[in-house]
């Protein structure tokens, strides 16, 4: 059986996100500033799903060199055809970031994209002590995304936020730890995460469009 | 590899005289600096372990490294190893008027500490343990606001002590209602904090 076929047909991003009109809306910001928040971003439900089974996903707290990052990351690639061992919201999230998400993005950004890494899930964890120091240079051919699925937010004082960082290393944005939220961002940004401070946790699965 | 002024009668009766007044003692330079610097070098070469647990009772974030002391072994580590098992310990036998032994069944620990890690509130106590030490093997000072010292929370204030080069701290941990409640705050810096440490234990056990 084909991914397709065993995702049905209906898309596993939220509907309202398949309306053109809110791609042409979403165009305009893009161009200006080259990074978009998305709430709501699953279907109805598919988030509390994805929560309850990536909780249960082997990590292991370590560091990338590369990022300069400390934080506890797990990481499931999933078989190039329909395996119903896996759990069905993964089959629904690959759907989401493969099939339906690619034409969205394009639809903001004008970019034909595709998945960078077809069945391949990152998932990172922020706890106390994690931090992303070094700011990851995107290539120019990417829009990064970051799906938030983390069960609670907090202030920045308490570290744990995603931040926007420009050419000069300077913080410009900055995405409180969200709930179904998807995060896109082009390669004028990069990513820092600063020193998460007091127990909480961060849950985002993670990864990147390219063309 | 003890520093030799801890060999003066009268400072060592300064020094036990305030361990069985508090049962907690910070000695400064205690091993002499040459040493220290032999066994901080030593296990700077070794690969440490990233050890993370974000448990309710007692959470962390550090890295480790665990090793025998082997017989006949002229590896800096094995060395400092045997003579922390045989000449430091009579020492602190002496001082506190115990007979204890480095635990047979554990290995020997060192930490390393670095921006992110931590070490949260706990008091040592597990009805075997006597006496906690920790060797301190960081060079690097910084200000405790930045975390990674050393937090006695008593119930009336918090006695902080900075990392040491060369120093060891000695608190009684042989009784729960006794046994201070310490912690390491998040070192929000990336600095180099080194320690060895672990627990005394009344021999046969």
């Amino acid at each position: 059986m084909l991914l397709a076929e065993a995702t049905q047909a209906t898309p596993a991003i939220h509907p309202r996100l398949g309306d053109p009109a809110l791609w042409k809306e979403a165009a305009a910001t893009w161009r200006n500033q080259g990074y978009l928040r998305i709430e709501s971003a699953l279907e109805p439900g598919l988030a509390a799903e994805l929560a309850h089974l990536l909780n249960h996903v082997p990590s292991a707290a370590g560091i990338d060199e590369a990022r300069a990052e400390l934080a506890w990351r797990g990481r499931l690639q999933l078989p190039e055809y329909y395996e119903a061992q896996h759990s069905a919201c993964l089959w629904r999230l690959v759907r989401a970031l493969e099939q339906d998400l690619p034409p969205i993005v394009e639809g903001i950004t004008g970019r034909p994209l595709r998945v960078r890494e077809p069945r391949a899930l990152d998932v990172v964890a922020l706890r106390k002590g994690s931090f992303a120091d070094l700011p990851r240079e995107a290539p120019a051919t990417e829009v990064t995304w970051w799906l938030g699925l983390s069960p609670g937010t907090w202030p920045a004082e308490w570290g744990g936020h995603l931040e926007l960082v420009d050419e000069d290393g300077v913080s410009q944005v900055r995405f409180p730890p969200g709930w179904d939220t998807l995060d896109l961002f082009d390669e004028r940004w990069r990513t820092r995460v600063p020193l998460v401070k007091r127990p909480v946790e961060g849950v985002w699965v993670r990864g990147a469009l390219t063309c | 590899m003890l520093n030799p002024r801890l060999r003066d009668e009268t400072l060592f009766a300064e020094l036990q005289a305030q361990w069985q007044a508090e049962r907690c003692l910070r000695i400064e330079d205690f091993m002499d600096g040459a040493a220290a610097r032999e066994i901080r070098d030593a296990l700077r070469a070794e690969a440490h372990t990233l050890t993370s647990e974000p448990a309710w009772v007692l959470s962390y974030q550090f890295f480790r490294f665990s090793w025998q002391a082997e017989e006949n072994c002229d590896h800096g580590i094995c060395r400092f190893g045997r003579w922390w098992k045989t000449d430091a310990v009579a020492w602190i036998n002496r001082l506190t008027g115990r007979d204890l032994v480095v635990d047979p069944h554990k290995m020997m620990h060192a930490t390393l500490y670095g921006k992110g890690c931590f070490l949260e509130p706990h008091n040592d106590y597990d009805g075997r343990r006597q006496i906690a030490y920790v060797v301190g093997l960081t060079e690097d000072s910084w200000p405790r606001t930045e975390g990674g010292h050393l937090e006695m929370l008593r119930a009336d204030r918090v006695e902080h002590q900075a990392p040491g080069f060369g120093s060891l701290d000695l608190f009684d941990v042989s009784d729960e209602a006794t046994a201070p409640t310490h912690r390491i705050p998040l070192l929000t810096r990336p600095v180099e904090r080194r320690a060895f440490g672990g627990w005394l234990v009344e021999e046969g056990e």
